[in-house]
């Protein structure tokens, strides 16, 4: 059975933010992104903007040159992943296969969703709506069988648009598709590609795949598939954890203080091994504390340095358990969990990298809205 | 017209073996997975490939009726293997299938069509020159071990950078690989005019291709060679090999050898040096393999802790008269190193715990290594 997937992609991501936050903007060309006087490049820009012919990776000084009047901002990227987190929030109940590639946009597979719908096509409608009921901000949704097709889509109608190829357009609309539009065609890979006289995907149709992996290696391999529509690459959710805990309901009540330490070593040994097992380290140990009467608290504590070794974990653990009640009441519960993990841990020896001089030409970079992946 | 021969079990089964390594590869072309057997007036010719390293073997034979096709790699090797008879006879029958029989065994194996099969890439018989194979092999034993893997985000740093050098007539070849924590150099002067080799710009060999190219190169006295800006082809009577060659940025790697001041010299018994750090080893931690370093006087002391064993601590007598240092590094950095050199006495050159440190010995020419500390 075909798949069903959408790609989504938020309309100049960055740069709508900042329009959301001070109206004075809506209407006016906006840059966010290094200073104009700066050697930093443009991350996002409005569509306003985009008239003047500016677009993201541009260098500031040239935009600004395009466009003098224009509004330069400095990305402000804790807010931009406060809204993104509520967008991938939104995604995520519709389906469990959401698979991030930047703050803005993603690749959901909804060939099985929450709606039990069976028209992607409508669900990328709401999604969309929601996303705009929810933020304010808009975005263009492509709606295709694989994640290739649906991420060319969701570029076709952009802003506010929703465009879907299905298995009976795919081959003329990827015959007809330029060459530069390819996954993995990039402007070296295309200028190689026109040399040969393979501009669009018709061209590219007719070379056989022993001729594509003469010229192209494995990736011609990938063209050789992919210009037939077959991209089998799945949407993979990269759930980024944010916590691990382990908790019990004790057997019977207790008041008894060597028992319930006997618990909580045994409980940090369980977080410890989950953290190790991980290579992460958690620099915020909370326990959880459930008296007989079903009243429950917390007690946090923030470590200066990042840990996951059981002793450590007890060592935090036993002074937020002398600010609790356990013991004076009874007690039914017991919980640790281990938060703001990392993978560095500070006490860890740290390898120095050789101290390999810049490339010449390098320039300073800011966060791009559109990482290359 | 369809293939029929009979080769001796010996020499089909060393050219099906070395093929196993660039044949038998998850994920690519399934056809990837098969050699072609081309039979031949003059014998047999086996190829594989796995589009980047791509190897042709030749085996001789009785060839009755010339012909092609193509067998899965893995299997036609292991029927070989544990073949009890000292020939075999393959007769290709019909649609690609073939009937091998080795004394009283018969095995029908399924086959696909040569057509099918990526054309080995084409070379210039004119190009080639000879070049001493151990020579070759000892450029690579020097740098191989320091290759990034293969999620390094400088991805020119997953290949070995090869360099050729003409000072006063005389013609060098160098390589040099980095991980971005240790930087390994060799040079070697070879007896071919490099002029004659076609290394350009920045010429990059892959780390599969580098791997291969060992094996190539061992057992071998003389292999003929030719670098062209797509590929390097290495050759004898029995074999070609055919490695793809990358070019673009490799890092600057000279100023960084550059960069080491050469005055704070601590001067070690390679060997005792190699075995303490062996035993130390024994106590460090998985991943960083993280090593402390104390040299004071004529005193250096290696000590090693681990969370869940215990901890380790050994003293050598080393020659230096400079300031107390204490360092600390990644255990199989030094050992890896140590392990290629072939000096009694190695000297480490290296200032602050920050800063680099290169061996080198008068022993081993051409040789340098440069190891960056880990901050304790």
């Amino acid at each position: 059975m075909a798949r069903k997937i959408i790609h989504i992609d938020m309309d100049a991501f960055y740069a709508s933010v900042e329009q959301l936050d001070n109206p004075e903007l809506i209407g006016k060309p906006v840059v966010v992104g290094g200073r104009p006087d700066s050697r930093g490049v443009v991350a996002a820009c409005s569509y306003e903007a985009r008239v003047f012919g500016i677009h993201s990776a541009m260098p500031c000084a040239r935009a600004f040159a395009r466009c003098p009047d224009a509004i330069f901002i400095v990305p402000r990227l804790g807010r931009y992943r406060e809204i993104s987190a509520r967008i991938m929030e939104i995604f995520r109940s519709y389906t469990e296969l959401v698979e991030p590639l930047s703050l803005d946009e993603a690749y959901l597979d909804v060939t099985d969703n929450s709606q039990g719908e069976p028209s992607a096509t409508a669900l990328a409608h709401r999604i969309c709506r929601q996303i705009h009921e929810e933020t304010g901000l808009t975005a263009s949704a492509g709606v295709s069988f694989n994640k290739f097709l649906a991420k060319v889509a969701s570029d076709l109608r952009k802003p506010n648009g929703i465009s879907v190829i299905t298995p009976e357009m795919a081959a003329d609309f990827l015959a007809g598709l330029p060459i530069a539009s390819f996954h993995g065609v990039g402007t070296v890979t295309a200028e190689k590609m026109a040399r040969i006289g393979i501009t669009r995907g018709a061209d590219l149709l007719s070379w056989s795949l022993p001729r594509l992996v003469e010229h192209f290696g494995k990736q011609g391999v990938f063209f050789y598939h992919i210009v037939r529509g077959h991209d089998q690459r799945i949407v993979q959710p990269q759930r980024i954890r944010k916590s691990i805990g382990a908790e019990t309901t004790l057997r019977r009540d207790t008041r008894d203080r060597t028992q319930i330490k006997q618990i909580l070593t045994h409980l940090a040994e369980r977080v410890s091994r989950s953290l190790c097992s991980r290579s992460t380290y958690c620099q915020t140990v909370t326990l959880k504390v459930r008296y007989a009467n079903f009243v429950t608290i917390t007690r946090s504590t923030t470590l200066a340095r990042p840990l996951n070794r059981v002793e450590d974990i007890i060592h935090c653990v036993l002074p937020l358990l002398a600010r609790t009640e356990a013991g004076q009441k009874k007690v039914r519960l017991l919980g640790i969990a281990a938060a703001k993990l990392t993978t560095a841990a500070a006490d860890r020896p740290r390898q120095l990298l050789l101290p390999f001089p810049a490339p010449s030409g390098a320039a300073d970079h800011c966060q791009s809205s559109r990482p290359s992946h | 017209m369809s293939l029929k021969c009979t080769v001796q079990k010996d020499d089909f089964i060393e050219g099906l073996s070395v093929l196993q390594n660039v044949t038998n590869k998850r994920g690519t072309l399934a056809i990837l997975s098969n050699i072609l057997i081309e039979a031949t007036t003059n014998g047999l010719v086996l190829t594989g490939t796995d589009l980047e390293v791509g190897l042709q073997i030749f085996v001789p034979a009785e060839v009755d009726a010339i012909g092609s096709l193509t067998l899965p790699s893995k299997k036609i090797y292991e029927i070989v293997r544990e073949s009890g008879s000292a020939s075999l006879v393959i007769e290709e029958t019909e649609n690609s299938w073939v009937t091998i029989s080795a004394g009283k065994s018969v095995y029908n194996l399924a086959g696909i069509q040569s057509e099918e099969y990526p054309a080995f890439p084409e070379y210039d018989e004119e190009g080639l020159v000879p070049l001493e194979a151990p020579v070759f092999l000892d450029l690579i034993d020097k740098v191989i071990f320091s290759i990034a893997g293969e999620q390094e985000n400088i991805y020119s740093l997953t290949s070995v950078l090869i360099e050729k050098e003409k000072i006063d007539s005389v013609s060098y070849l160098r390589m040099i690989s980095s991980d971005g924590h240790r930087l390994s150099i060799m040079e070697k002067d070879v007896a071919v005019d490099v002029d004659h080799l076609g290394i350009e710009d920045i010429t990059l060999i892959p780390k599969k291709g580098i791997q291969e190219l060992r094996k190539f190169c061992e057992n071998r006295d003389t292999i003929d060679v030719s670098f062209s800006r797509k590929q390097l082809v290495v050759k004898d009577k029995r074999a070609v090999m055919v490695v793809r060659l990358k070019h673009g940025e490799f890092p600057h790697y000279r100023a960084i050898v550059q960069a080491v001041p050469m005055d704070n010299c601590i001067k070690i018994n390679r060997l005792l040096f190699l075995e303490s750090l062996k035993r130390i080893n024994l106590f460090t931690e998985d991943v960083f393999h993280t090593i402390q370093l104390r040299i004071e006087g004529e005193t250096m002391v290696l000590s090693s802790q681990n969370a869940d064993i215990g901890n380790a601590k050994d003293e050598l007598k080393v020659t230096y008269d400079g300031e107390p240092l204490t360092l600390g590094f990644n255990c199989r950095y030094f050992i890896e190193t140590l392990q290629v050199m072939e000096c009694e006495e190695v000297e480490a050159y290296i200032n602050s715990e920050n800063s680099p440190c290169l061996m080198r010995s008068a022993l081993d020419k051409g040789f340098t290594s440069i190891i960056m500390p880990m901050q304790l």
